[in-house]
């Protein structure tokens, strides 16, 4: 039959026609079979053989016809029933018994039937995608787990061990623990009876419902399986007491001694699924009586498993985690960050379409999107937007009193918001208001455009906890924001009206805060000091203090001038007493200290303070900044000058913790005095200043108008004979440096050195200046095999130094920048066309020889977003010949685990160019080996903080060991980095023989004619004396 | 037949391995009791005893259904005491209620005192001459004479044991004190039964202090030569006929 070539099949109709067709030959064949016979037997002529051979021919005929018929219709329905049917369908159904995704599809879907059914596999794949199977009753007879004799609590070691992964899921409604009980018996086991008396106590002293205990295979401990406990605290104080009740006999030489119970506890979800024996077999290792190993691995869902595509469980990880995250309130932009974070990491868990915040905006009395994320490439309110503000009085109407508007799917709505709905186009979602004294302050979302939802109860009540968290959280950052203006609102209206006002407790005459006029008169105060001290520099209570003397007031010189201070405001109640201060000589009051208009210090301030410098014979610099656009600016309007320099005033004051250090020395051109401060502080002010500089506003809600400042730094001190003097060069100093406006250029003058202000700008020149003067110091630290101490490879390391400050430029800072502004093609051709020089001229008359078979480089995931580094990996391969593997690319655990999924996509296409791929300072804390290996890495560098102290700490050794022995199992090659005792090697070594180490012990990162010194001392000596 | 109690499984551990011809006993349907011989005396080995009130039914049961000759009460207490450490062995010499004050209810009772009883119970000095000698003898530990006050109430806060220390200390019986659960529920019983009793126990911590669970070794370690050294006692009294 021609079922190949017909498009439009049935098996159905196959078998049947089969079926006929198999009929119709036999019938036929054995007609002629028997017909031939008759023939013979029958026709009584000569030539009746003839007529017989004829016939009984044809029947063979079609009996071979009938023959390869049926091969060929047996084969088929192998194919059919067995490979398709068959195997297929044992596939899926096996999947579906154990809760797995990934169903297949039938091969064959030129064939009715199954294409019927491959699509109903499709749709059930689809749904699997975002379903959870929760089972509600521990039941544990189908986990495989075989109990012995009549108990449902004791069973066979074996199985326990096997099937924890079942029985995890089989509970995976609650915390799961697996416990292991180990005793130190010497050569000896437990003794049965021993051993049914602790196994007996065990389970009296854990007093949790359907605990599973086994007796190790070795008779030296036990292992327990808890299917449900509720905190982990609550499990240890249990464990602590039960230790304490089943110790056992060990007899030793000394006679009969008490061994005690060592315990090591897994807990699932901290330890995934399929790392919890081994966390375990890690938590063994630790010396402490009772171990807890709680890794803090990322809450990835195991995409193949449908039990936990949604983990109930990792709503407590989830829960924890957030638990511990404080706003930074002296960081308020770091901790919205942090905000995003957790509303992103929220939303890629519940897996809506999108999510984000919208907060109230005062001048357009509505809401504005402040931050929106999605997974589909869609945001619902995109971030700039407004959403007005009748919709979200809307929804605080319709809000339940938990503060959240829920719903499933749109036909779930109130009236009230169904417009709104509707007008984003939204399917479903979660609103939750955040309020501030009934006020909606902002509104946290979650929402979906394309999808309903189908959370359970315990889904969507664990989103609202969350909610709460961010709002809380949100709350608090707010409040301190508000809290903030406040304060500054209040600094400002004394700063305004001139006032200096000091606030000290009365009990203790600590000073708890200095009004902004005061801090300008006094610099070196200093708030939580004594004010006697602080202050007026005396080491007892003033004489004549106004806390005790019945006049409330007192005169005291502070620097050169008089002052009476006197009590403003006392309140015993809260400790604090306020004390108004004020030049006793009238004529000094006129004079300002802050100008009133730009709320920045005078001249008059500037030149008392520099004055005190000179008077102190203290040495600092003075940073004069020129305002190039001022005129612009003051086209602009007065208001918008004084906008602008109120602003920027308040940005600087902001990175000087508050301290006025900033003046006012023209109307173009600001002054800041900076006491002791060497070049780098210098240097490191400007940077600031530039980065800040670029974000002053001419108006509230305008947009940024950047000033353009030229920078001035000039030393006092000893150089100068007085002040006068000093500011004289200052003055020849701002006419010459015109020729440089515009520019926005740090000049120090005294060194005649000049740079870019901005910190990109500057390492961006250093940069070019490297690559077009080959400047890039590249040095390589060896990595040695540990067995035959030979050097196996190096790590490149690239430095970058600026010579005026004489320090070595951050690695990771000059990658960024390099990458931000595309020199990274640049830097990575100078050192892929250095290892290609190199192994040009080394290669093979000495590296391959030798043994030296690595160089790596340090990188990360940016490097691999631009697609023309590969062409050069390619390049190097075949223009110098440098085998496979011998380049490599290191990459940091944290870098790899925040771009796990970019990682993906693009590995297969690095190693397809050779080339191996290493996790550097990996500690196991973020992915697992089996993680790093999926993505193709084959190494793993084991970093310096975690060998640091293992001569000391045998836990710290133990990790690198269970570390070591989990990468192994993955077939990762594992390095050591950091190794700079011989006791550390040779601890190390000890534990762990196969093992590559890369440390000062052997060898500081070297230059390349180091390297080769190195290299024919370490392998070339070895091989010589090998050789002979 | 000897008697051996302690609180747990810990405590009497070491006399359960040591003794032979062992035998599983269950008493009044709940307890677990363990016979056995030991340097050729029959030992009953009782575990999971708590307070006083327990101790003391109990103790009194067992004397009489199973003619017990002399009663050892070990385990762990927490002292009252500074000079006492963790791992140090205590040795009750007198014993008293620590959570009994009758005071106000008879008139003429003392502190601690069972109305009809006596106050304190002192050990028999034959018994205390033995323990300390073979005490000596195994182990270079610190044993101190105790006196051990008994409380069924398990606190941190011994504030009101206060006043016994005081009027110890006004008695001029300055011994170190520890606390324990339930050694004057059994001295109670042996009074009653005329039988002598000594407690032996280890100092696992301060009164005012939870016991930690890092220095339980240290604990253990002494729960092994306490064994011995009652061992060696149980030894001695088979060969010297000491008790009465």
């Amino acid at each position: 039959m021609e079922e190949n070539k017909n498009n439009s099949r049935s098996l159905k109709k196959f078998l049947d026609d089969s079926k006929v067709v198999l009929l119709v030959l036999s019938i036929i064949s054995i007609v002629l079979m028997a017909g031939a016979v008759v023939i013979l037997a029958l026709l009584k002529v000569d030539y009746a053989w003839i007529i017989a051979a004829g016939v009984g021919g044809a029947g063979v005929l079609f009996a071979l016809i009938l023959l390869i018929y049926g091969i060929n219709y047996v084969k088929k329905s192998k194919v059919y029933f067995y490979d398709q049917a068959y195997r297929v369908s044992k596939h899926n159904i096996e999947a579906l018994r154990d809760h797995s995704k990934g169903l297949r599809v039938y091969d064959n879907p030129e064939m009715e039937e199954f294409k019927d059914l491959n699509k109903t596999i499709r749709d059930m794949s689809e749904q699997f995608d975002s379903t959870t199977v929760a089972v509600k009753k521990i039941d544990f007879s189908s986990c495989g787990v075989k109990f012995l004799g009549e108990s449902d609590s004791i069973c066979e070691y074996k199985s326990l061990r096997d099937n924890i992964t079942k029985l995890i899921l089989n509970a995976q409604s609650f915390r799961n623990a697996v416990v292991a009980f180990s005793y130190d018996l010497g050569e000896e086991v437990i003794k049965k009876r021993d051993a049914t008396t602790v196994i007996d106590l065990i389970l009296e002293g854990l007093r949790y419902p359907n605990v599973l205990i086994a007796e190790n295979d070795d008779e030296k401990g036990f292992l327990a399986f808890i299917p449900y406990f509720d905190s982990v605290n609550q499990l240890n104080e249990e464990l602590e007491e039960l230790i304490q009740h089943i110790s056992l006999i060990k007899r030793n030489a000394n006679g009969q001694e008490m061994a005690l119970c060592h315990v090591g506890v897994a807990v699932y979800p901290y330890s995934g699924v399929g790392d919890i024996m081994r966390d375990l077999g890690y938590a063994m290792k630790q010396t402490k009586l009772i171990n807890f190993f709680i890794p803090e691995r990322p809450m990835r869902p195991n995409k193949d498993m449908l039990q936990s595509s949604m983990n109930l469980n990792n709503i407590c990880k989830f829960y924890e985690k957030f638990s511990s995250l404080k706003p930074n309130l002296d960081d308020i932009e770091g901790s919205f960050k942090q905000l995003r974070k957790i509303i992103v990491e929220v939303n890629n868990y519940f897996r809506f379409s999108c999510c984000g915040m919208l907060e109230y905006n005062d001048a357009a009395d509505a809401y504005l999107s402040t931050f929106a994320s999605n997974l589909m490439g869609k945001d619902i309110f995109q971030e700039g937007t407004t959403v007005r503000r009748k919709y979200i009085d809307a929804l605080k109407r319709v809000a339940d009193k938990d503060s959240s508007y829920y719903f499933s799917n749109r036909l779930h709505i109130d009236n009230d918001v169904a417009q709104f709905i509707d007008v984003y186009e939204i399917s479903s979602g979660q609103f939750f208001l955040i309020k501030s004294d009934e006020k909606v302050v902002a509104v946290l979302y979650f929402l979906n455009f394309d999808k309903e939802i189908g959370f359970d109860t315990y889904m969507r009540e664990s989103l609202l906890v969350f909610s709460n968290f961010i709002g809380s959280f949100f709350k608090e950052i707010h409040d301190k924001r508000e809290t903030q203006v406040t304060n500054q609102s209040f600094s400002d209206v004394l700063k305004l009206s001139n006032t200096m006002l000091y606030t000290i407790n009365p009990e203790t005459h600590r000073l708890l805060f200095m009004s902004d006029a005061f801090k300008s008169c006094v610099p070196k105060a200093q708030l939580g000091k004594q004010c006697f001290k602080t202050i007026y520099g005396k080491t007892a209570a003033c004489t004549d203090c106004p806390l005790r003397n019945k006049r409330k007031h007192m005169i005291e010189r502070i620097r050169r001038t008089d002052y009476e201070t006197s009590i403003a405001f006392k309140s015993l109640d809260e400790g604090q007493c306020q004390l108004l201060v004020r030049p006793v000589d009238k004529k000094f009051e006129t004079r300002d200290r802050y100008d009133q208009d730009l709320l920045i210090s005078t001249y008059y301030s500037f030149y008392d303070n520099l004055d005190n410098e000179f008077v102190s014979n203290g040495k600092g610099y003075l940073l004069l900044m020129t305002i190039d656009n001022i005129e612009e600016i003051m086209k602009a309007g007065n208001k918008a000058y004084v906008y602008c320099l109120r602003d920027f005033g308040e940005k600087v004051r902001e990175l000087s913790d508050g301290i006025d250090i900033m003046y006012l020395y023209r109307n173009d051109i600001l002054a800041l005095i900076l006491p002791t401060a060497d070049k780098n502080v210098v240097i490191d002010y400007v940077e600031k200043i530039y980065r800040v500089s670029k974000e002053t506003k001419l108006k509230d809600d305008g947009e940024y108008y950047p000033l353009n400042i030229s920078y001035l730094a000039l030393e006092y001190g000893d150089k100068y004979d007085n002040i006068e003097e000093f500011l004289e060069k200052a003055q020849k100093t701002i006419i010459a440096s015109r020729k440089n406006r515009g520019k926005d250029l740090l000049q120090f003058i005294d060194d005649k050195y000049e740079r870019m202000a901005s910190r990109e700008a500057h390492i961006l020149e250093l940069i070019d200046d490297a690559l077009k003067n080959k400047k890039f110091k590249i040095k390589m630290q060896p990595v040695v095999d540990n067995i035959t101490r030979r050097i196996y490879g190096a790590e490149m390391l690239i430095r970058l130094m600026d010579e005026f400050t004489n320090k070595h430029l951050n690695v990771s800072e000059l990658i960024q920048i390099a990458e931000a502004y595309g020199r990274v093609p640049d830097i990575s051709n100078s050192l892929i066309n250095y290892i290609g020089s190199l192994y040009k001229t080394y290669g093979y008359t000495f590296f391959k020889s030798i043994g030296f078979d690595r160089l790596s480089i340090n990188t990360d995931f940016s490097y691999f977003s631009d697609r023309e580094f590969l062409d050069k990996i390619n390049d190097l391969a075949m223009r110098y010949n440098v085998p496979k593997n011998f380049l490599a690319f290191e990459i940091t655990e944290s870098d790899m685990y925040n771009s796990y999924e970019d990682f993906a996509q693009i590995t297969q296409q690095v190693l397809s160019t050779n080339t191996t791929l290493i996790c550097d300072q990996y500690t196991g804390d973020l992915l697992t080996p089996e993680q790093i290996r999926e993505l193709g890495f084959s190494e793993v560098k084991i970093p310096r903080r975690l060998i640091v102290g293992i001569e000391s700490d045998e836990q710290k050794l133990s990790r690198i060991v269970e570390l070591y022995e989990a990468c192994r199992k993955e077939n990762l090659k594992v390095t050591v980095v950091g190794a700079e005792t011989r006791e550390q090697v040779d601890l190390l070594g000890s534990e762990i023989r196969e093992l590559y180490i890369q440390g000062n012990y052997f060898y500081q990162p070297l230059d390349e004619e180091d390297l080769l010194d190195a290299l024919r001392k370490a392998n070339y000596y070895e091989d010589r004396i090998l050789n002979n | 037949m000897i008697l051996i109690i302690g609180n747990n499984h810990d405590d009497v551990l070491y006399f359960e391995s040591i003794a032979r011809d062992t035998k599983e006993e269950i008493i009044l349907k709940k307890y677990h009791a363990t016979t056995g011989f030991i340097f050729n005396q029959s030992v009953l080995i009782v575990k999971d005893i708590y307070t006083s009130y327990l101790s003391a039914a109990l103790a009194s049961y067992l004397i009489e259904k199973y003619h017990i000759l002399v009663i050892f009460s070990v385990g762990k207490c927490r002292t009252l005491s500074p000079e006492l450490r963790c791992g140090d062995i205590a040795v009750g010499k007198r014993i008293l209620f620590g959570d009994v004050d009758q005071i106000n209810a008879v008139k003429g009772t003392r502190l601690g005192q069972i109305p009809g009883f006596q106050q304190s119970y002192t050990v028999d000095p034959n018994l205390l001459a033995i323990m300390n000698t073979t005490l000596d003898r195994v182990t270079r530990s610190r044993h101190y004479e105790t006196t051990i006050l008994s409380s069924s109430v398990y606190t941190l806060d011994y504030t009101d044991i206060d006043r016994f220390k005081e009027q110890l200390e006004v008695k001029g019986e300055n011994s170190e004190i520890v606390v324990d659960t339930d050694s004057a529920g059994i001295s109670l019983a042996a009074q009653l039964f005329d039988i002598p009793m000594i407690s032996v126990k280890v100092v696992e911590s301060k009164a005012s202090e939870e016991p930690s669970v890092d220095t339980y070794l240290r604990v253990l370690k002494q729960y092994s030569l306490l064994g011995k050294a009652v061992v060696s006692c149980i030894g001695e009294i088979g060969r010297n006929d000491v008790l009465r």
